[in-house]
């Protein structure tokens, strides 16, 4: 099928018909001149009026072809064809994997290094008349001319995120269905098959891989440092491992203490766990921490391999000692928690003396507290001329007795809210951790965490639910001393962050953000959370463990999933580009034709004023 | 541009651009000056007459003219012979002119007369010469009729007359020249020239056929072909209606491409009529009117001559 670079110059078609109407309109009004031998003209249309009409129509039909081939060749036409070296103007979106499994070195050489070689070529068959980008393992397909996009090409590292090549394509497909001209997409990848998904849309798709094995990778894929925060310094780390090796690796534990804000550590000189590991499986180590309370920062480390950024992960490990808690053993469902958690050693009762948390109401004296609304809604008034003492901005509102449900958080996931007070603030909405139905129901102001329900199943279904227990802890040990979110992430995800936190640190650096909004990041460690100096949680970010499986697909595998794909060796790739959606460019012979249609032109008005007829 | 009169008399007038030479006077001056530029140089011509041809000898007998006998044959023959002459009278001439509408048009009337005024001159002209000889001349001119006759006569004051008749003569409407060639019987009774002066834009086969029945008639015929220079190529690039000022009729085309197609009908036109006039005997000359009278006249003159 016939394709146009620039389809809207057809437009120009109509100045076809400028011949015809010039030669209607040329043929209107002539001048009248008195001529004694008309008979002579008479005589002489007669017998040469059929050839000179023939010259005619032949003079109109090449003036008008001629416009035709110049308006066509403007709107640079191109015919479906392979093997063209000059190529017609074309889009075509270069997919470059430099995800984790890029960074892998086989036989002394980067994987990333032979992927760019093969790219470099790809761009070396692009013209400045071609839309040409370039899509990394950001997700960010970026355009530009040949030069600059081989310099950006050749900035490019291994990045910690994972790329996910249907997805990859899909963008891809999506960039290039905005083009009018034929386009295609060109993936240079080291095709790991757990990397492979469905792609949408469709188009030409070459699919660049290198034809060797991959090595054996073993990398770190997961670690749990169990329940946070750690009490009196202890803790369980359990971490696990993927790749395609079954050989046991060496791992070694260390946990620094963040000293200075979020930026400092103070390392151990010995590392605290050591053990082996093997891919699938688990290894399980309890740590002692030696610097005291805080924030911590937990490192992972396998024994090196050719794969060196899924052998490091980092987590962010907060210590404390348990809360010292006083409640109102009445109340049935939180007693019987407390108590489970104080047998735990996860809190302790409070003697009388020292820093307190008063669970189900609020505490005389200024100490924490979890406040649960009055089972008797008319001392709502009561306790909100307490908060309001106290410096709270929230109240209770009015009760609400139609069911609802808790947002899905990692600290309470989803439960039935029966009957619930509306948490109402007399300011911004600021401290929100979790709503029902779009409304505060779990706030936190300063050392004041208030529910919007009493936990009791009249209330609510949460007693009754295996994660009650740990809410209650979460509640006394990290909730009421600002510890809001210990959130996990691979390089590139999207995270929704608390509404309280308004700034993320990073090293050195720290982000502006906005309570509520996602926040993404490409660098694998740990973000602190922060809300004004104070930090408020941490956002593990570590290398998607699938990126630790270096098996390639197979050829079959990429046809059945992307059946318009044409798979090549990488040293093929340059001399592929522009012909998977190859279209031959019709400009030339237009050109050419034009040029013959003016040239003949030219002939027969000549021959037109030279000979007669 | 015109001569000042003291320049006239020292050039040859009739070498003057025809439209220049009207411009010094009337008809008859004009002719004046024409004939007698045109006879001034006549003898330098190796033709010295043209009416009175040689036919025999006959023997010398008294009362005979000296001036007659034939000395060279008296000096290979030893005896006295004189030349016999085939008419010792003189020439009886009518020249029939066309005064049709075609006729009075010229393609450029700034440079050049048309042809209706050309031809009147040339008449003149001739009819001068002719009167001058002495030769008896008359004159008819017609459109689609005769419209007038001027019988002819010998002597020299009949060129007023003659000179009169071209004056009054008006352009026509249509052409038919074919009566006014049959009405010159009526006034050439003895063998003589008729000489036909037109554009020829007439019915070719009606007026061959006319002129062949005056050269059956014994009568030596010339035919004057007067065309205006654009009517001998067609210039321009913009489309045109040409219309003929005679019959209305009109044609659109654009001349610079029906240049060559023209020229070649109007070649084929002209070659048509020399054949069908010479295969008879009748003499034709193509004349355009821009060429001097002088020149003309010795074109037309030199087939008189051959003719007659």
């Amino acid at each position: 099928m016939i394709g146009f670079a620039t389809p809207w110059v057809l437009g120009g078609l109509a100045l076809a018909a400028i011949p015809i109407l010039l030669h209607l309109f040329a043929r209107r009004e002539p001048s009248t001149v008195d001529f004694p031998a008309v008979q002579y003209l008479t005589n002489t249309a007669r017998v040469h009026q059929h050839r000179l009409s023939l010259r005619h129509l032949l003079l109109l039909l090449v003036r008008t072809l001629l416009i035709i081939a110049l308006v066509l060749a403007a709107a640079g036409p191109t015919l479906p064809g392979r093997g063209s070296m000059n190529h017609a103007p074309a889009a075509m979106v270069l997919v470059f994997d430099n995800s984790v499994s890029s960074g892998v070195t086989e036989d002394g050489v980067p994987v990333l290094e032979a992927l760019r070689e093969a790219a470099r070529h790809v761009l070396d068959r692009a013209s400045t008349e071609d839309a040409v980008w370039v899509l990394a393992a950001d997700g960010i397909a970026r355009r530009g001319t040949p030069s600059e996009l081989r310099q950006m090409l050749d900035s490019l590292t291994p990045l910690a995120a994972r790329l996910d090549l249907g997805d990859a394509v899909s963008r891809a497909r999506e960039v290039l269905s905005g083009e009018d001209r034929p386009g295609e997409v060109v993936l240079v990848s080291d095709l790991q098959s757990s990397a492979l998904g469905p792609a949408s849309g469709s188009g030409p798709l070459t699919v660049a891989r290198p034809g060797s094995q991959a090595v054996m990778n073993v990398g770190l894929a997961a670690i749990d440092a169990g329940t946070q925060p750690w009490i009196s310094s202890m803790g369980q780390v359990t971490l696990a491992a993927e790749g395609d090796s079954g050989q046991r690796r060496a791992v070694s534990v260390r946990l620094e203490r963040v000293t200075s804000g979020t930026t400092g550590t103070q390392s151990p000189t010995q590392p605290q766990g050591q053990g082996l590991v093997e891919s699938g499986g688990a290894l399980g180590l309890p740590m002692r921490a030696s610097g005291g309370g805080g924030w911590h920062r937990l490192v992972i480390a396998l024994a090196p391999d050719e794969l060196r950024l899924d052998d490091t992960r980092e987590i962010a490990v907060r210590i404390a000692p348990p809360a010292r808690v006083v409640w109102d053993t009445a109340d049935a469902f939180l007693d019987a928690a407390v108590r489970v958690l104080i047998d735990g050693r996860r809190l302790e009762r409070w003697a009388g003396a020292g820093e307190r948390v008063t669970l189900g109401t609020l505490g005389r004296g200024g100490g924490a507290s979890i406040v649960f609304p009055p089972a008797d809604p008319a001392r709502a008034g009561a306790l909100n001329r307490s908060l309001s003492a106290r410096g709270i901005p929230w109240r209770y509102g009015t009760l609400t007795e139609v069911s609802g449900v808790t947002d899905s958080t990692d600290l309470l996931g989803s439960h039935r809210i029966r009957r619930r007070h509306d948490l109402q603030a007399s300011g911004p909405e600021r401290g929100v951790l979790a709503r029902v139905d779009g409304t505060p129901w779990l706030v936190r102001s300063g050392r004041v965490v208030l529910l919007g329900s009493r936990l009791d199943t009249s209330w609510t279904d949460l007693p009754l639910s295996a994660p009650f227990v740990p809410f209650v802890d979460a509640l006394a040990n990290r909730l009421v001393s600002g510890d809001l979110a210990l959130l996990d992430a691979a390089p590139g995800d999207r995270v929704l962050l608390p509404d309280a936190v308004d700034a993320v640190a990073f090293g050195d650096a720290r982000y502006r953000v906005e309570g509520g909004a996602s926040f993404t990041s490409w660098e694998p460690g740990i973000h602190f959370l922060l809300q004004g100096e104070d930090t408020v949680g941490a956002l593990n970010v570590n290398p998607d463990p699938r990126e630790s499986h270096l098996g390639r697909a197979s050829d079959r595998m990429v046809r059945e999933l992307w059946p318009e794909a044409v798979v090549v060796p990488l040293q093929r790739a340059g001399e592929m580009a522009f012909t998977a959606g190859a279209r031959t460019d019709l400009r030339g012979p237009l050109l050419w034709l034009a040029l013959a249609l003016g040239l003949t032109e030219a002939f027969l008005a000549m021959g037109h004023r030279r000979r007669g007829t | 541009m015109v001569k000042p009169s003291a320049a006239i008399g020292r050039e040859r007038l009739d070498l003057l651009d025809p439209r220049e030479m009207s411009r010094l006077g009337g008809i008859e001056l004009v002719t004046q000056g024409i004939v007698e530029g045109f006879l001034s140089g006549l003898h330098r011509s190796p033709r010295r007459g043209f009416s009175v041809e040689f036919a025999e000898h006959r023997a010398y007998q008294m009362g005979d003219e000296l001036r007659y006998v034939d000395w060279k044959l008296l000096a290979r023959t030893d005896r006295l012979y004189v030349k016999q002459y085939e008419e010792e009278t003189n020439l009886r001439a009518m020249m029939v002119l066309d005064t049709s509408r075609s006729m009075d048009w010229t393609g450029d009337a700034e440079a050049r007369l048309t042809k209706l005024a050309y031809a009147r001159l040339l008449t003149a002209s001739l009819a001068l010469i002719l009167l001058r000889q002495r030769d008896a001349t008359g004159l008819i001119t017609f459109d689609d009729t005769i419209r007038h006759v001027v019988p002819p006569r010998a002597r020299l004051a009949h060129w007023r007359q003659i000179l009169a008749t071209l004056g009054r003569a008006e352009p026509g409407v249509r052409t038919a020249a074919e009566p006014a060639l049959r009405r010159v019987v009526g006034h050439l009774r003895r063998r003589g020239l008729v000489v036909f002066v037109s554009d020829l834009l007439i019915d070719r086969k009606l007026t061959i056929k006319a002129l062949r029945f005056l050269r059956h008639r014994g009568h030596q015929v010339l035919v004057l072909h007067i065309l205006d220079p654009a009517e001998q190529s067609l210039e321009g690039a913009v489309e045109v209606r040409y219309r003929d000022p005679e019959s209305g009729e009109s044609v659109v085309l654009r001349p610079q491409e029906w240049a060559t197609a023209y020229d070649r009908t109007l070649k084929e036109a002209m070659s048509a009529w020399r054949m069908g006039l010479r295969g008879h005997g009748i003499s034709y000359e193509v004349i355009t009117t821009d060429t001097p009278f002088g020149i003309a006249l010795r074109q037309a003159l030199v087939q008189a001559t051959s003719v007659a």
